[in-house]
């Protein structure tokens, strides 16, 4: 385990040096929620006080922490093993005693925590100064972290996923946005799921994508929820994480001979 | 004139030699066009299921906010195919591989950009045209001779807004070559344009039309279209504010170029 | 009149201190403690038409950053470049038409391209005519056989190949200086040769001034009549090639094999006194019981010395070599001279 944890480390240290790109990525989610203020503001502003069962208010605080979010879970995953497929060093990851998805798993979580300290921390900050919103408090607030977590590691493996994908093509741009774009959409990260028509819904319950934006987001601002809904969720991530964790198992097995047989 | 007929035929050798070079990747071709489609589908859509719920954001009804959308699309579509180099920026300039574009007599800004040409931004062009013709079909609106002459004036200057905004952004990097943040922060704001200004309290509206002008991105001149001779006087410095803004990014980045020392021996 | 003229040229950077540590990176976030490096101090030089100059130093010596001055891409802080009467960095659009530049480590060719593109690309932004334009390629194709590799991408290139296309699209628009960084970096002895059989053909065709940079001493050796030695941002050495070699043509190396094991210090320490020199003679241990003893002929005979040691141990086997001009170029740098 330790030996992982080195390579976190190794991330926290080399990030630092970019400092100036942190500062302008609190501009941009910062500006992206002010965006979101005005743009539900206007939405809301017909007069009627929920639409979908929520009010301003919750939709504000869930698509402006879905951003959040977003940067929180950006660990350029994909990009980062396509350039060792490019480049051939992939291969140098097969010589090592370490396994690969566990090797991605630390390292992004190199990510996860940089980006936690320098992004999301002061955006959340500044979401509860600026806006000052409100949402329940209560036993929401323990499973709303535990939930993030799971979210992240099903985030991860969707990643990891897209990213095995690049074994087979240099098109790493096309498969990283259209997986941001599909995930984005479908996860509620751009309209919460609640404003989505009835089938498209039904479809997206059965799609890991809203397990994670949705159901932490959902714990957090939903007033509707109680602990036996948050425990229902819990096993739902979970089953999400264990079954895409097989699938990449059973992918990365497939997708290794490809760099393999190729050579480097 | 003769130097603008040397660059335009340096400029068509370089990109079909690029082109042709490019095709040996053809999926990525095809898989980048469908992202880049999928990206913008993605922006409708959920234009679409929110007016599920509603059926105008401050007065602008659905057909009015795509007709909104596709103008910014095509605002950003010259930006995406011919500036794409400025992307990566921060790559060459931090392998010093920058300094070879010092070596040549021509235009440095021209000899970077005229590396790449974003062939997926095709698709973004075409989506954006099916768009445009989609909504004002259904809004109506009478494309005579004017309204086609306008239509071409205003993309092209709100083109030169947002190849400006790229451009100043990607310029940072002479200063602080860990600045893509900054590219991408311009990048968000094109999307902003999409947006009605109106729903902005006056702080923002002024930010957005004085300072970073992307209310000239879009909606200034679709107000033009839309509103049928109530629409906003700030729509004619449209073109003005596309060629001051071009002339401080273009001074930003010669000062840039003249700064970059290269690294490594 | 010279056709590069430098005068006591000076170029600072400043650079952001780093601190050291876990802390130390947080610390870097916010840290505005920045420091003044002299990368090139006092430089003064001038070189003739058709001169074929090394231009050597040790890493971080400010050879690149003179070079940087010299193609217009570094403003100096303060001094003078003129080359072919140009100031570099105030007329680069027409300046960069007299000169070619090769950096060994990074390509000018564009990267996708089939070789013959990037000819075809630089004869246009150079605007070569069609009749240099043809001479010159059938110049290059004797020269080095360019023609095979035409259709080739240059990403396709090994490092020799493209090292080859590199040199010869530098001369394509026939200008009168060439800068050529490091052009056989990584390259195996082989293709070395070919390279430096390049340079030196296409030097002595037009009359081509070149400026050679470069950490392989051979290369000196093989072009260069003339050496320009710089270290710390300024010029140490500047003159004939034969001369740094004829100031150590005095020390020779003397190599013995040793049949037992012996105090290295204890022996300088007892030449030095039976000579009675100055210094201790520079003695180094090599492998399989080898020692390398260098000995100013001007101070100790030959003779002396080998009968001086055999007074002390018996020795195996003896050589005498010539001081290669790699440590005499070390010795300048470490104020040997």
């Amino acid at each position: 385990m330790k030996k992982y944890f080195t390579i976190t480390k190794k991330v926290f240290r080399i990030i630092t040096v970019f400092r100036f790109n942190f500062i302008f990525s609190i501009i941009g989610n910062l500006l992206y929620i002010i965006i979101l203020y005005f743009l539900w503001g206007a939405i809301y502003s017909s007069g009627a006080k929920k639409l979908n069962g929520m009010t301003f208010n919750q939709v504000f605080v869930y698509l402006s922490l879905a951003s959040t979010i977003f940067m929180l879970f950006s660990t350029y995953l994909e990009w980062g093993m396509s350039r060792e497929v490019i480049e051939g060093s992939i291969v140098m990851h097969f010589v090592k005693p370490v396994d690969l998805q566990m090797y991605k798993l630390f390292e992004s979580l190199g990510f996860v925590l940089i980006n936690f300290v320098t992004v999301t921390l002061p955006s959340i900050l500044m979401i509860l100064v600026v806006f000052r919103p409100q949402m329940p408090l209560g036993i929401n607030l323990i499973f709303f972290p535990l939930s993030l977590i799971l979210a992240y590691f099903i985030m991860f493996n969707i990643d990891f996923f897209v990213g095995l994908l690049c074994f087979y093509n240099e098109s790493t741009w096309g498969m990283s946005s259209a997986k941001d774009s599909i995930v984005m959409l479908l996860s509620g990260a751009v309209i919460p799921i609640s404003f989505f028509p009835g089938t498209l819904k039904t479809i997206v319950n059965f799609l890991p994508f809203q397990a994670v934006y949705n159901i932490p987001l959902d714990t957090l601002v939903s007033y509707n929820l109680n602990i036996n809904d948050y425990l229902r969720n819990i096993v739902l991530q979970l089953v999400w994480v264990v079954i895409l964790f097989i699938v990449n198992r059973l992918f990365f097995r497939k997708a290794v001979k490809v760099v393999t047989v190729n050579g480097g | 004139m003769k130097r603008f007929r040397f660059y335009a035929r340096l400029y068509i050798l370089m990109i079909s030699q690029y082109i042709k070079a490019r095709m040996q990747f053809r999926s990525d071709f095809y898989i980048s066009t469908f992202a880049m489609i999928l990206l913008n589908i993605t922006g409708i859509f959920s234009y679409w299921i929110l007016f599920h719920s509603i059926s105008s954001i401050d007065g602008w009804n659905f057909n009015q906010l795509v007709f909104l959308y596709s103008f910014a699309l095509l605002a950003t579509t010259p930006q995406q195919i011919f500036f794409d180099n400025l992307w990566v920026i921060r790559i060459s300039l931090r392998n010093g591989n920058f300094i070879k574009y010092y070596f040549k007599p021509i235009n440095t800004l021209f000899y970077y950009i005229s590396e790449v040409f974003d062939i997926k931004g095709l698709g973004q062009l075409g989506l954006a045209l099916v768009m445009l013709i989609y909504s004002s079909v259904k809004l109506g609106i009478n494309w005579n001779l004017l309204n086609i002459i306008m239509l071409i004036v205003f993309i092209l200057s709100s083109a030169l807004i947002m190849i400006s905004l790229m451009l100043l952004a990607a310029s940072i990097s002479f200063w602080v070559i860990e600045s893509v943040s900054v590219i991408m922060l311009i990048h968000k704001l094109s999307e902003y344009s999409r947006y009605p200004i109106t729903i902005f309290n006056g702080v923002f509206r002024f930010i957005f039309t004085g300072i970073i002008p992307i209310a000239f991105i879009a909606y200034y001149p679709s107000r033009y279209f839309l509103s049928q001779g109530t629409f906003d006087v700030k729509v004619f410095a449209t073109p003005f504010v596309g060629i001051i803004l071009f002339m401080i990014a273009y001074r930003v980045w010669t000062i840039g170029v003249n700064r970059y020392s290269g690294t490594g021996s | 009149m010279s056709i590069i003229q430098i005068n006591n040229l000076c170029k600072n950077f400043k650079v952001l201190n780093r601190h050291q540590g876990f802390g130390g990176a947080i610390k870097d976030l916010f840290s505005r403690d920045y420091k003044i490096v002299k990368a090139v101090e006092n430089i003064s030089m001038s070189i003739e038409k058709g001169e074929m100059v090394g231009f050597v130093g040790p890493n971080g010596a400010g050879k690149s950053t003179t070079i940087k001055m010299m193609t217009g891409v570094l403003e100096p802080t303060s001094g003078d470049i003129l080359v072919d009467n140009f100031v570099p960095y105030k007329q680069r659009m027409k300046y960069v038409r007299n000169i070619g530049v090769v950096f060994g480590q990074r390509t000018q060719l564009w990267w996708e391209l089939p070789v013959i593109e990037s000819f075809r690309l630089l004869k246009e932004i150079f605007e070569i005519d069609d009749k240099t334009y043809e001479t010159n390629m059938g110049v290059f194709n004797e020269l080095v056989g360019i023609n095979a590799l035409f259709n080739t991408p240059v990403r396709f290139l090994s490092l020799g190949q493209r090292m080859l296309c590199d040199i010869v699209a530098a001369f394509l628009h026939n200008p009168k200086i060439i800068f050529l960084d490091e052009p056989t970096i990584g390259l195996d002895v082989s293709v070395k040769n070919k390279i430096r059989g390049l340079i030196k053909e296409l030097n002595s065709m037009n009359k081509t001034t070149i400026l050679l940079t470069t950490h392989d001493i051979s290369d000196l050796e093989v072009l260069c009549k003339r050496i320009i030695i710089v270290d710390k941002g300024s010029v140490i050495f500047d003159g004939d090639m034969q001369k740094v070699n004829s100031i150590f043509g005095a020390y020779r190396v003397l190599r013995l094999e040793l049949s037992e094991q012996n105090n290295l210090e204890e022996l300088s320490a007892k030449i030095m006194s039976n000579f009675k020199c100055d210094k201790p003679p520079e003695i180094e241990p090599c492998e399989d019981g080898w020692i390398n003893i260098t000995i100013n002929l001007e101070e100790i005979k030959l003779i002396d010395m080998l009968n001086y040691l055999l007074t002390l141990f018996p020795l195996k086997d003896i050589k005498v070599e010539e001081i290669p001009t790699e440590k005499v170029i070390r010795e300048i740098y470490e104020g040997g001279m």
